[in-house]
């Protein structure tokens, strides 16, 4: 096997072994970067010298004292919202092109303490808001299962990379399911963590109360290895990842896909066969409700709206045509928007909030589709619009809970299905136990895009 | 929406030249607030807390 194509936490063990060197998987994974990204576009800037430097510097370190973590050595990629020292954070935008990072985000910083190597910034939607866009510095990433349809955003570089095995991790943020929207496109491993669980000092805002930064990977296991790193708290969440389903009491919530945003037939199949496949594991699996999709959808759109105005008041006003059409039109909302709108929505969210914690109250987590349907075409722009908002990803925004999607299927187009799990505020531990429980039972973590 | 009502909004909000030169953004992102208007739902009760909760910060 190549190594561009382990996983993390295989590379890591090999790492440790001594029997790969961070130089040799850093330069197999450039290559890999090399051959696809003419046809999948997944960065905008790459960081080749740098990482190079830190690879070598690593392979010297760990043949001296062994690996400081498992991430020792390993490429993660970074969505070009989040600074990384010395290099601009374009945002995708042409509105900062000129910007320089003079610090690295907290994150970079605790994953360059562990060990991490960074080989470049990855395509995201203008701002984590506007995309896909063909009007911007740099072209939309591409999903590597068909380069024609849409990757999933705004992590759509960070999803596309790790998919395509260019690199085993990257880091995405998520303000309205921006992690687990192309994780669910891509066939990979989304996880939103807890609100404020890692640290955002460094990761241009979208919304401030809404904003997450989250691992992407491919399995679980490297999921809970980069939150190892990531997140506040010094938590080993691998600890208890194999202890299986048995005893967890899942709600599924069917009526987010059957009746708030009607999924496509085999995206309800595959959820329906995984409701099953985790009782058959173990798990109690019992229909729960949940206020409705509108009504959190309602609620991130109005705070989203309201939280990302003053961030970007000054250049709508001054330079708006440096932004992408669609994120101007995406954008302007929030100018116009009533305080008292936001106020309620912030009310609504107490409201929400204490609903879903009112079913944690019997349930140990929540089984919910992640989108609605497979991937659209990219350049379909009505589709795009159409299919965006239809999926259940905004309640755990609202709600600032833990939420993780991983590959459910294959549609007849052979593209990834999704579903998602989530859990009480800080039970992540818990959240990444179940979903490696699914994840071992089901075949999907196998399946590679075919490029 | 009459265009003297979304002018008074563009005034208010400081964005007469983008105005004039995206108008159509302009108005869409106008109807796209009314459209979403009634999805909000408002509750009556004085007393209740926003998310996340207005605290004093320790020194």
């Amino acid at each position: 096997m190549s190594p561009h194509q382990l996983t993390l936490a295989d590379a890591a063990a090999l790492i440790a072994a001594r029997k790969l060197s961070p130089v040799e998987l850093l330069e197999d994974c450039l290559a890999r970067i090399a051959a696809l990204q003419p046809r999948l576009d997944a960065f905008i800037r790459m960081t080749v010298a740098e990482a190079e430097e830190a690879a070598r510097a690593a392979e010297a370190e760990i043949t001296r004292h062994g690996p400081r973590s498992p991430l020792h050595g390993i490429p993660v990629g970074l969505k070009d919202i989040i600074d990384l020292k010395g290099h601009p954070t374009t945002c995708h935008s042409k509105q900062r092109l000129d910007h320089m990072a003079e610090a690295d985000a907290a994150v970079v910083a605790r994953l360059r303490a562990a060990g991490a190597v960074f080989p470049g910034k990855l395509a995201t939607h203008e701002f984590a808001i506007g995309g896909p866009a063909f009007d911007l510095p740099f072209p939309p990433a591409r999903n590597p299962w068909d380069r024609t349809r849409l990757p999933g955003g705004s992590s759509s570089g960070s999803g596309a990379a790790v998919a395509a095995r260019m690199l085993p991790a990257a880091l995405g943020t998520d303000t309205g399911g921006s992690v687990r929207h192309p994780a669910s496109h891509c066939g990979i491993v989304g996880l939103k963590p807890t609100y404020d669980l890692v640290p955002r000092a460094g990761v241009f805002p979208l919304a401030f109360s809404l904003d997450h930064v989250g691992p992407m990977t491919r399995t679980v296991r490297d999921a809970a290895l980069m939150l190892n790193v990531m997140a506040d708290g010094g938590q080993d969440y691998t600890r208890g990842l194999t202890e299986g389903l048995r005893g967890l009491r899942i709600g599924y919530v069917r009526h987010f896909h059957e009746t708030d945003q009607p999924a496509s037939a085999e995206m309800a199949a595959a959820l329906d066969e995984a409701a099953r496949l985790l009782a058959a594991e173990g798990a109690t699996v019992t229909d729960v409700t949940l206020p409705s999709l509108d009504e959190f959808s309602a609620v991130n759109r109005t705070i989203l709206a309201a939280e990302s105005s003053v961030v970007h008041e000054e250049w709508l006003r001054t330079r708006p045509q440096d932004y992408a059409a669609v994120t101007r039109r995406r954008l302007l909302p929030g100018l116009f928007l009533p305080a008292v709108d936001y106020m309620h929505a912030a009310r609504r969210r107490t409201q929400l909030l204490a609903r879903v914690n009112q079913v944690f109250g019997q349930v140990d987590l929540l089984l919910t589709a992640s989108s609605m349907e497979e991937a659209a075409i990219i350049d379909d722009e009505p589709e795009v619009e159409r299919t965006y908002p239809r999926q259940a990803r905004t309640p755990f925004n609202v709600t600032g809970q833990p939420a993780i999607t991983l590959m459910s299927g294959l549609s007849a187009n052979g593209l990834p299905l999704s579903l998602q799990l989530a859990a009480p505020a800080h039970a992540e531990a818990l959240l990444l136990r179940a979903a490696h429980g699914y994840e071992r039972a089901a075949p999907w973590k196998d399946y590679a895009p075919p490029c | 929406m009459t265009d003297e009502e979304i002018a008074a909004l563009v005034k208010a909000a400081g964005l007469e030249e983008t105005a004039a030169r995206y108008p159509a953004d302009v108005r869409a992102a106008l109807a796209q607030l009314a459209r979403h208007k009634g999805q909000l739902p408002r509750s009556s009760d004085p007393a209740l807390e926003p998310t996340p909760s207005f605290r004093a910060t320790r020194a």
